[in-house]
């Protein structure tokens, strides 16, 4: 829990992005959503890009740990709670970005009072219930995970601060670890089938509307499951590069953790590009005329050059370094895989943009232009900007590397 | 030609409301939250009779988890509530 110098300008420029952010945001509830780009043809903007963002980026990290617990891959451990505090904090961002959406967010009570008529027929509702559900589990893994060092915490430091971390674990036993330990289990076992409904019914949201060319299709859900674990793990593989150089961890988290994760995202890359080539070809030499034209606007149209830039330089380019380093025995260049997640990630952003905006601004009625304004800008900025603050101060809290793993190094 | 156009509507409701709809038996919501909801069923049961058991960890399990909804239904209505000073 070394606080660096740097420390304090690095939150300073967060919290100043973050205040630009809110100022927007009261802008737009003061004068309405006419402030934003969207019109009565895009309706949905980078709000929603926002809102599927996060949401993959939230399956890296209690995967990574239920994963790690169910097959006893023991090198994985180490980075399991700096994945699941990623989780966490960008499922409370992914939720933030619909309420950021809503012209009216005052009325987001009517979720939970109108949700018994509601659950039989609304995507939103299953979204809501999956996303609720496996926020309040991950949260209660994370906590029994924690309050083995929260004990250790409590008793090295004095005053206020050893009384805080003593708050934080009601009915304290001595031997609990066993019992946790069973609870993990099965808080493992079910977290991830709730993980995978998560992003099966983001996906559905999408996928049930039938007259929406590119969206309705069967294999929405695995399509958006495969970019979430890619994004995911990838934003993991670039957040413990981070720590692992700050805190100097380089004798606790070895190199070959950081080889496995981003094999496994360059795979799920290969995976989704395959996917999303098997769809464009479908739409552009199958599909019904709508899809043709969004698929035309994609690969040779006014969204040609995102398309053509998001694929090549965003997904081929790293995912030609990470197959490069994969086929070298026991070679591992952590900044390279860290700089090729980072394009990766930033490439899955700019394919949910791809996503949402042709469809609505070419699909149907063929007339709407979306183009984000400043306060858009300004407002996804600050929702990138709140959940680095979040972590950042959360790692003054709660440690990273669970304790026992950093003092027998 | 407004009678015209009137007959053509005309002719086009009855052939529409002459198909017969594509109603599933079962709601997809009782399938979808009956799909999310069954393995914290499981876990709720696993927690309650597993072993090693103890019962003071239980109870934090199960507090924390109801204290978790209560914090996301809070934080849903105290959002609404706050935004609101808006309108």
């Amino acid at each position: 829990m070394h606080t660096s110098r740097e420390f304090f300008p690095f939150i300073g420029l967060l919290a100043v992005i973050s205040g630009v952010a809110i100022y927007g945001y009261v802008l737009q509830l003061t004068q309405g959503l006419g402030v934003t780009g969207l019109n009565d043809v895009t309706i949905w903007g980078i709000y929603i890009v926002n809102f599927i963002f996060f949401i993959g980026i939230s399956h890296a990290g209690i995967a990574i740990s239920a994963t790690v617990r169910l097959m006893k891959l023991h090198r994985y451990h180490k980075i399991a709670r700096i994945a699941e505090l990623l989780t966490i904090v960008s499922l409370a961002m992914a939720g933030l970005s619909i309420v950021i959406d809503l012209g009216r967010p005052d009325r987001s009570y009517l979720l939970v009072t109108q949700y018994l008529k509601r659950f039989k027929f609304s995507p939103l509702t299953w979204d809501i219930t999956a996303v609720g559900t496996y926020l309040t589990l991950s949260a209660t893994y994370l906590y029994l995970t924690l309050r083995q060092d929260f004990k250790l915490l409590s008793e090295r430091f004095t005053g206020l601060r050893g009384k805080f971390y003593g708050m934080l674990i009601p009915l304290y036993e001595v031997g609990e670890k066993a019992t946790i330990d069973r609870l993990s289990f099965w808080l493992s076992v079910t977290i991830l089938p709730i993980m995978v409904m998560v992003h099966t019914t983001v996906a559905w949201i999408f996928a049930l509307l039938g007259s929406r060319p590119l969206w309705f299709t069967a294999f929405a859900g695995p399509y958006y499951i495969v970019a979430a674990v890619a994004s995911g793990l990838g934003s993991v593989v670039v957040i413990a590069a981070v720590m692992r150089r700050i805190y100097h961890w380089e004798d606790i988290i070895e190199p070959m953790v950081f080889k496995g994760l981003a094999n496994i995202s360059m795979l799920t890359t290969l995976i989704y590009i395959y996917m999303m080539m098997a769809e464009q070809i479908g739409a552009l030499y199958a599909g019904p005329e709508a899809e043709f034209l969004v698929s035309y606007e994609w690969i040779f149209g006014s969204f040609s050059g995102l398309f053509w830039g998001m694929t090549t330089l965003g997904l081929i380019l790293p995912f030609a370094f990470l197959l490069w380093q994969a086929f070298k025995p026991g070679y591992v260049h952590i900044e390279g895989s860290a700089v090729a997640c980072t394009i990766l990630v930033i490439a899955f952003w700019f394919k949910r943009y791809m996503i949402i905006v042709p469809t609505l601004s070419i699909g149907i009625q063929q007339v709407g232009i979306y183009a984000p304004s400043w306060v858009e800008i300004a407002i996804m900025l600050g929702a990138f900007a709140i959940p680095i603050l979040m972590y950042a101060i959360i790692t003054k809290i709660v440690p990273l590397i669970e304790l026992e793993e950093e003092e027998t190094h | 030609m407004s009678s015209v156009i009137l007959g053509l509507t005309q002719a086009l409701m009855n052939v529409a409301s002459s198909e017969s709809g594509h109603v599933a038996p079962l709601p997809l919501g009782y399938l979808v939250v009956g799909i999310i909801w069954a393995p914290a069923v499981v876990l709720f049961i696993a927690a309650l009779v597993g072993k090693p058991r103890q019962a003071k960890i239980t109870t934090v399990f199960f507090g924390f988890v109801a204290i978790m909804v209560i914090v996301f239904i809070g934080a849903v209505f105290g959002l609404s509530a706050l935004l609101g000073i808006f309108y």
